[in-house]
């Protein structure tokens, strides 16, 4: 009887003690951990949620991931606080990167949790970046680390999220190249960069040009400087899908070279291109054009590409195209993909000797901001 | 004894000389198409091969090369970071998406990777080698793959040949074996298949086994980790393959059972199986063995309601359904730690609850999903626990195993275990060791695939729905086609046209397809045989037995893989059980690598043909004893035995070739 007792009481012992194993094991490591810093240490754990498109504050685990819509986190500290990031991820590879402090850009992978340590010392807006792919709403995956002076109140800038992630977004058009090329734009994402409508203007942290280019003017890029030669254009993108042997030579002006033009941009939309640093000893600039030959089909930078041609305002264009600052009034950076450049072209464009990739020491991508209006700190994230 | 020791000698003989005679025939199968193979072109070519990863795929997915060539690759992801490592070339890299250099590295000499826009190797040596993801990338990353095949691609080759020509050599042994049967008056009755008493042999294990403690200090320990991977998929990471409940339960834990338990220790599993210990507590309100009891009850007390279970659901139909829904949903189910945990607590729930209303281990007999194939194939394990003298246990009038007494519980399992001569319901809890007055209940070593006899048809069906089950998960987890595991998961990829496609086929073809196909090649049988009075269901029932040393060998085959290539996900998550960056032991950084890829195949092959082979020779047996005249035993078995061979080639196909 009496060993029965002890039975029992050891199934009992288990039921309590694994949880409390547990628990106790999470006790200990955070006394251990939080003992290597100077008390008063902010600590921020930090779980990406590509799901999402967020780096979030709150607990991933198990239980919520499958349904929890996790929001991007802002980080509050004050001057002079020793802050711990500590990043891990809930599902694929993502990186890390604030360039404005410094820090990163860092890859998380999926369970290989790290830290990153800064003194919070220039009060600001800094945003922060998901700088690899992470799925469909990796352009979105940005946030804020806010520094306040002691004493003052927070800013509070409205999070960035994303609105991919609703339920029942837009479905792909199939029918109409520019409707198919206006679809692609939201949903790829490019509009976080390029701007709504590729209206540009969206900063780009020690970038040499300062913001990302616009695309509501490729059609002056590539030399149509009329609306129906641009409509004329559009058509044969529509109706030839291999511009390159065409039957007969369109009735547009300066055609070879508007289809050289428009191979080199295609090109470039597909090999990427890295952004170049304003200030070498500066932080790499955040925004970076990937890749997208592995993830559109040539069609689709088809449809991209003609419904740029689309935006082009033609009315205004005429009295404004001097005051544009894209064309040929920046210092001229030999590495960029200058569509902005006055041309020098023979038949070859010459954007091909670029280096446009590996050159860089770390390729990351380019991230995000989402809509101009939603980004009331952009201005103050790179001066104290 | 003089002519008894010739006749057993003339007997041997014989054997020697079929087996042989069928070895020589399976050999020349595998050499003759490696023989006729069209050998590599002197010149190797150059090949270029742009490869672009994607949830879950590569495309092309795959290569298919001369050997010698020079291959050149290219590698882009289209959505996540991806890893691309290329077993037996010393090829990994990780491929991050929107940009064109990917990082290579030699997983074998180097630590760090370099940034290269494209990398060539040369296809030196022929066969089938798998590209797999290095990097996690989301649930079923772990099946992740492509397939590069150099050809010629020998060992397939060998491997159909072999298993043509063990088909062959079945019948020509079967045949002759016939043909050489002396006449009834001086047949001699071949000798007894053998068994081993193990008690005897292995000193001490008579004392292991009538510890009052044993099964409570497995399932203790058992218990405690239950408990723990219920915590683990809650709290823990969301990333299967960094959470311990998912590597140890369905990497690690269906390993050992499909690979060792069932085969070499039947229903051993079910005498430490976590889910019923609280009901079965519940039950006798005790955990080490009945004790003292007043000797006025014959049977020991028994708490909860004893309802009786329903007649019509004393089979394993109810098993078999919801084994086939469990496992409609697998992918979910094996990736996600959540899922597992919901199931562990579900099924301990359960089991709880049908010990409470129901008698003894009804749960276990006729509910358990894992119990209905488990009890299929555990007529082909090796071991067995029967008593060991029939003439004692008639003479017995305690009746200790039926009814219990201080030593041992009576058999839970609801079993006579002195008149058991078939594996199915013992789950091998070692009371009737313990209880009986004779000490004539006994557990034994016996030759694979011991037990022949199906019963009905609720285990025939098992039999259909785990080959189909074997055949399906092969080609969704095993093989390269992404479709198919996107259909498969459901609850993220929301492809519910895709996944009613996965869901129906596997439905229709475990259910209907499958025993429909059965059903015609037994009829077939029953025209070749030319007897009348045989029914081809008694056919279709009886020969539904070749597919379980085949489908145990397809399992195993399946599921060996799984862990060879996963096998650091065990070992770090053993460090870093919850996913949260721990480190207990050290390991939880260690780099992904497959355990000897490259000749997993090889296993894989062997244990097919292990397994045609046990099916071909119970076949014969089975044959034997429906058909009076061995001939047409041999005829009516063909058709059947030339579709267990088509099955094995199905499933080498997708293996290696």
């Amino acid at each position: 009887m009496k060993r029965e007792k002890l039975a029992t009481l050891s199934v009992i012992c288990i039921i309590i003690l694994v949880p409390a194993l547990v628990l106790s094991a999470i006790w200990y490591r955070e006394e251990r951990f939080l003992a290597k810093y100077p008390a008063g240490v902010k600590v921020f754990d930090i779980t990406g949620v590509a799901e999402n498109g967020a780096f979030t504050l709150d607990t991933v685990n198990g239980l919520n991931y499958w349904w929890k819509n996790f929001q991007p986190m802002t980080v509050h500290v004050f001057v002079g606080d020793q802050v711990v990031l500590r990043l891990t991820t809930a599902d694929v590879v993502h990186q890390f990167y604030v360039p404005a402090l410094n820090l990163g850009p860092i890859d998380i992978k999926p369970g290989h949790p790290l830290q990153l340590e800064f003194l919070a010392e220039k009060p600001g807006v800094y945003q922060y970046f998901c700088t690899s792919l992470c799925g469909n709403c990796h352009f979105y995956m940005s946030g804020w680390i806010v520094i306040t002076p002691v004493g003052e109140t927070p800013l509070t800038p409205p999070p960035i999220t994303c609105p991919l992630c609703v339920p029942g977004y837009i479905q792909r058009p199939e029918n109409d190249l520019i409707d198919l090329g206006e679809y692609l734009y939201l949903q790829k994402g490019c509009n976080t960069c390029h701007g709504n409508a590729g209206i540009g203007g969206v900063e780009n942290l020690n970038y040499a040009k300062k913001t990302v280019p616009a695309h509501n003017i490729t059609a002056k890029k590539l030399f149509l400087e009329k609306e129906e030669d641009a409509e004329a254009f559009i058509d044969l993108i529509i109706k030839h899908p291999d511009l390159e042997n065409l039957p007969e030579t369109p009735d547009i002006p300066r055609f070879h070279l508007v289809l050289a033009r428009y191979l080199a941009l295609k090109e470039l939309v597909k090999k990427g291109s890295g952004a170049i640093k304003l200030d070498e000893k500066g932080p790499m600039p955040p925004l970076q054009m990937p890749a997208w030959e592995a993830q559109l089909p040539d069609r689709d930078i088809d449809a991209l590409l003609s419904y740029f041609l689309t935006l082009q305002p033609w009315e205004e264009a005429a009295m404004k195209d001097g005051d544009e600052p894209q064309f040929g009034d920046e210092p001229k950076f030999d590495d960029e993909p200058n569509f902005d450049d006055e041309p020098n072209f023979g038949d070859e464009p010459n954007f091909d000797d670029e280096p446009n990739f590996g050159d860089e020491p770390n390729f990351d991508d380019k991230p995000n901001f989402g809509d101009d209006e939603e980004n009331p700190g952009s201005e103050k994230s790179v001066d104290p | 004894m003089a002519p008894q020791t010739d006749s057993y000698l003339q007997l041997m003989k014989k054997y020697i000389k079929l087996l042989t005679i069928g070895l020589a025939i399976v050999l020349l199968g595998a050499i003759i198409p490696v023989l006729l193979a069209k050998p590599a072109p002197e010149v190797g070519q150059k090949r270029d091969f742009y490869i672009k990863a994607g949830l879950w795929e590569y495309s092309p997915y795959r290569l298919v090369v001369d050997q010698g060539d020079e291959i050149r690759l290219r590698l882009a992801s289209r959505d996540v970071v991806h890893g691309f490592h290329l077993e037996g070339h010393g090829i990994e890299a990780t491929i991050f998406p929107g940009k064109i250099p990917f990082y290579l590295r030699n997983p074998d000499t180097e630590k760090k990777a370099t940034p290269v826009t494209e990398t060539s190797f040369i296809a030196d040596r022929w066969g089938k080698f798998f590209y797999r993801c290095s990097v996690t990338c989301g649930t079923l990353h772990p099946f992740m793959l492509g397939e590069l095949i150099v050809q010629p691609n020998y060992p397939f080759k060998a491997a159909v040949g072999a298993m043509l020509g063990l088909l062959l050599a079945s019948f020509i042994l079967m045949f002759m074996d016939a043909r050489q049967q002396p006449p009834p008056d001086q047949y001699i009755s071949p000798p007894p298949p053998w068994r081993m008493d193990l008690l005897a042999k292995i000193p001490g294990l008579r004392r292991l086994l009538s510890f009052k403690g044993l099964q409570f200090s497995l399932y203790l320990p058992i218990f405690a980790c239950l408990i723990f991977f219920i915590i683990a998929g809650f709290y823990g990471s969301p990333i299967g393959n960094k959470n311990i409940s998912v590597t140890i339960v369905w990497i690690f834990w269906w390993f050992l059972l499909i690979c060792f338990m069932i085969p070499f220790g039947a229903r051993i599993w079910c005498m430490a199986c976590p889910f019923p210990f609280l009901g079965e507590w519940l039950q006798r309100g005790r955990l080490l063995g009945p004790g003292p009891r007043n000797p006025d009850t014959r049977t020991p007390p028994m708490r909860g309601l004893r309802k009786k279970w329903p007649k019509a659901l004393s089979n394993i139909w109810l098993a078999n359904i919801l084994f086939l829904s469990l496992c409609t949903f697998s992918a979910m189910l094996v990736t996600r730690p959540i899922t597992t945990a919901v199931a562990l607590v579900g099924l301990t729930i359960l089991a709880t609850a049908s010990h409470y209303i129901y008698r003894k281990r009804t749960f276990c007999n006729y509910i358990c999903p894992v119990g209905g194939w488990m009890s299929l194939y555990s007529m082909a394990a090796m071991v067995e626990v029967r008593s060991q003298s029939p003439l004692l246990c008639a003479g017995c009038r305690t009746r200790a195993c039926l009814n219990g007494n201080e030593r041992g519980w009576s058999c839970p399992w609801s079993q006579n275990p002195s008149k058991q001569s078939f594996n199915n319901h013992c789950g091998l809890c070692m009371e009737c060791i313990k209880s009986c007055d004779n000490s004539n209940m006994t557990l034994q070593a016996r030759p694979f695939c011991a037990d022949t006899d199906i019963k009905g048809y609720d285990q025939a069906w098992m039999a259909f729905i785990m080959i189909t089950l074997a055949l399906v998960y092969s080609a969704t987890y095993l093989g390269p086609w992404g479709f198919l595991k996107s259909w498969a998961n459901i609850s993220e990829v929301r492809n519910f046209q895709g996944f009613s496609i996965f869901a129906g086929t596997l439905w229709f073809t475990a259910l209907i397809g499958f025993p429909a196909v059965w059903f015609v090649f037994s009829w077939l049988g029953k025209v070749l045989a030319g007897r009348k009075s045989v029914p081809a269901s008694k056919l279709f029932l009886k020969y539904s037995y070749l597919l379980v040393p085949l489908g145990l060998t397809a399992w195993i085959s399946f599921s060996l893989p799984a862990v060879l290539v996963n096998n650091t996900h065990i070992i770090s998550s053993f460090s870093d059980p919850m996913g949260w960056g721990w480190d207990l032991f050290g390991t939880a950084h260690m780099q992904w690598k497959p355990l000897f890829p490259q000749y997993i195949v090889y296993i894989q092959i062997s244990s097919l043909l292990i397994g045609l082979t046990f099916s071909m020779k119970r076949g014969y047996e089975i044959a034997q004893k429906i058909y009076p005249v061995t001939s047409e035993a041999i005829r009516s078995l063909i058709p059947l035995a030339a579709l267990c061979t088509g099955i094995s080639i199905i499933l080498l196909r997708i293996f290696a070739g």
